[in-house]
């Protein structure tokens, strides 16, 4: 184990005084982790750079809570190894690791008042009591709960909560912050209003944190990168617009976003599908017939009284709008829309369906 | 409406009136006995009143030393019995779940067997206790932990169920907390009305046990309560009476002292 010696000693610049502080490198190398017979973790590898925000991405049991909880030591591994600035934290107990962590469910001490839960873990770090409430205000106001210190925790919002918990995770000055699905258990407005919270102070604080979601707006919306990861194993890992325009397999094309699978024929680096001709992305199906994965907002839609389309649904979602229409051999296509050009489409309309040239993804039909 | 009102208002009323008999009928339940106590241990000669057999009381050197060990093997036991109870039911509710039937029936076991078979089973361990510890009052320490286990378990249960032990567990874990600064910082303070009742229901245990004292020859409270029944059954009764006061002057201490420390904590909060 090799920890920083002075992980748990109380620091000159506790969070708050200042919130900047360098991120650290987070390398996991290769972890395995089985329960029974299914093996949650196998051979996940990532590396995190400083002050780096990475999100987990993937479905229910894919493993990437129990990557997170192995990083955080509440977990433990078969094999594999945790670095933090490149020290060995692999076997190291939870208590010394120096990480703040958020969980999904509200986890503030109910016995202790909202600024008492922030400075909970500077009292372990035997910080003086004065100014171990002052940094906690400092935190309190940092999450916008300034006037909330003295509330007990049934006294707060699910947001509340997770907002003090944010401020308690970041208060020991942790060298990695760690979110759980910190929003998952809160309504859609407070979940966006709080991601982007989350994303303003990790910004200023500059730590290197690793979100878990399985929302992939969430992922997609607060990340510099996203890891896709499936059956225990990073199945592409890139910034939020290179996996949603450029994904690595057919498998997180379908998780993140929307897309269509029309059938076409592909050559020389080309998918020819609805008359559109697509250059193909990397580990696509380079010739015959194959099925093309295309986004909705690559689908063109003109209203044509001859055409051989016909809308089935509209669905109206505020800004843009979603239009299913069964193509002349039967397959339905969900294009996307502005709201503004929804009224061009009825139920039964003939159209003419188009797609951008835009790079696709094509697998083997 | 009126008149659905007007029903609502005789409904509202008879379930009053039902509330206040069953209230008036378990006061009488309870408090009759305790009356007729009391009106025994004051019976004087010839029909007249007299506090002789409470004031015979503090004369009593047997009593005043049975009351004291009594009063010391409640405190021993409810010491040993949080220290042995508390981390082993939070430590197999966080690490081994897969245990918690057993740990339950092992705990619920010694309602099963009578005192008398206890003792018999005891006896032998109890002359090596003896032999290692000295023939002190205070071993019955041991059996009483035993005997009082089925109740403190179900007390400290049900307070940890109360709890999302795992997660505060873990955040407590990742904030730089030990395991036992888990148990104490973030465990004890959230339970502590639980505590609490395993601890009364351990003294009043205790403070009534008789056969395995009887039987192990020891000088307790209820035994030399029986032995003073034997002589002056007013000072027994009336004894008995004040022990039966004590559990529940205690009761309320103890509730009054959660109570009020919750309601420091929140006052110095705001």
């Amino acid at each position: 184990m090799s920890l920083q010696p002075d992980a748990l000693a109380p620091s000159a610049t506790v969070a708050g005084a200042s919130p900047s502080r360098a991120g650290v490198r987070v390398q996991l190398v290769d972890l395995r982790r089985r329960f029974g017979e299914v093996n949650a973790l196998d051979g996940l590898s990532l590396d995190l750079a400083p002050g780096e925000l990475v999100a987990l991405l993937g479905p229910s049991g894919c493993g990437k809570t129990t990557a997170l909880r192995s990083l955080a030591g509440l977990e433990r591994l078969d094999s594999g190894r945790v670095l933090v600035a490149g020290h060995d934290i692999t076997n190291a107990p939870a208590s010394r690791r120096d990480m703040g962590m958020v969980f999904q469910a509200y986890s503030l001490f109910p016995h202790l008042t909202a600024r008492e839960n922030v400075a909970f873990g500077l009292r372990l770090r035997r910080m003086a009591s004065a100014e171990r409430g002052k940094v906690a205000d400092r935190l309190l106001e940092l999450v916008h709960l300034a006037t909330q210190g003295n509330r007990y925790p049934h006294e707060l919002s699910g947001g509340q909560q997770q907002r003090v918990a944010l401020a308690r995770a970041l208060a020991i000055e942790p060298q990695v912050l760690l979110l759980d699905e910190p929003l998952s258990a809160l309504d859609a407005k407070v979940r966006s209003a709080l991601r982007d919270e989350i994303r303003r102070i990790q910004t200023e604080v500059g730590i290197t944190t690793v979100f878990v979601t399985h929302d992939q707006d969430e992922a997609l919306a607060i990340a510099d990168r996203v890891a896709v990861i499936f059956a225990g194993r990073v199945a592409q890992i890139a910034p939020p617009a290179e996996i949603y325009e450029r994904p690595c397999s057919a498998q997180v094309a379908d998780f993140v976003g929307l897309s269509n699978r029309i059938r076409g024929e592909a050559k020389g680096g080309m998918a020819v599908v609805l008359d559109a001709r697509l250059p193909l992305l990397e580990g696509s199906a380079t010739d015959g017939p194959v099925t093309v994965l295309v986004r909705p907002e690559v689908v063109e839609l003109r209203p044509d009284p001859r055409g051989p389309d016909r809308v089935v649904t509209v669905s109206f979602l505020g800004s843009i709008a979603r239009v299913q229409i069964q193509l002349a051999d039967g397959t339905l296509v969900l294009a996307q829309v502005s709201s503004a050009e929804v009224g061009h489409f009825r139920h039964g309309d003939a159209v003419r369906v188009g797609l951008k040239p835009t790079p696709a993804l094509a697998v083997r039909a | 409406m009126v008149a659905m009102s007007g029903v609502a208002g005789r409904r509202s009323s008879g379930a009053a009136a039902l509330r206040w008999a069953i209230l008036l009928s378990i006061g009488v339940y309870m408090l009759l006995p305790l009356l007729a106590m009391l009106e025994f241990s004051t019976r004087g000669i010839g029909g007249g009143r007299s506090v002789a057999p409470w004031l015979a009381i503090g004369a009593n050197d047997d009593l005043l030393r049975s009351i004291r060990v009594s009063l010391e093997l409640s405190v021993l036991t409810v010491v040993v019995m949080l220290l042995l109870l508390l981390p082993t039911m939070v430590w197999v509710q966080l690490r081994l779940p897969k245990l918690l039937r057993v740990v339950e029936f092992v705990c619920v076991l010694p309602l099963t067997i009578p005192a008398i078979v206890l003792v018999v089973g005891l006896a032998p361990v109890y002359r090596w206790v003896w032999g290692l510890l000295g023939e002190s009052p205070n071993t019955l320490t041991f059996v009483y932990v035993v005997l009082v286990l089925p109740f403190a378990y179900r007390a400290l249960a049900a307070g940890l169920g109360a709890l999302d032990l795992v997660t505060l567990a873990e955040a407590g874990r990742s904030l730089g907390c030990s395991w036992l600064g888990v148990i104490w910082r973030i465990v004890v303070p959230n339970i502590m009305g639980a505590i609490m009742s395993a601890a009364l229901i351990s003294v009043a245990l205790v403070l009534g046990e008789f056969t395995i004292s009887s039987l192990l020859n020891f000088e307790t409270l209820q035994v030399v309560i029986n032995l003073l029944g034997k002589r002056d059954a007013s000072i027994a009764v009336a004894v008995s009476l004040a022990a039966l006061l004590l559990a529940t002057a205690l009761l309320f201490l103890l509730s009054f002292i959660d109570q009020s420390g919750r309601a420091k904590a929140r006052v110095s909060d705001q």
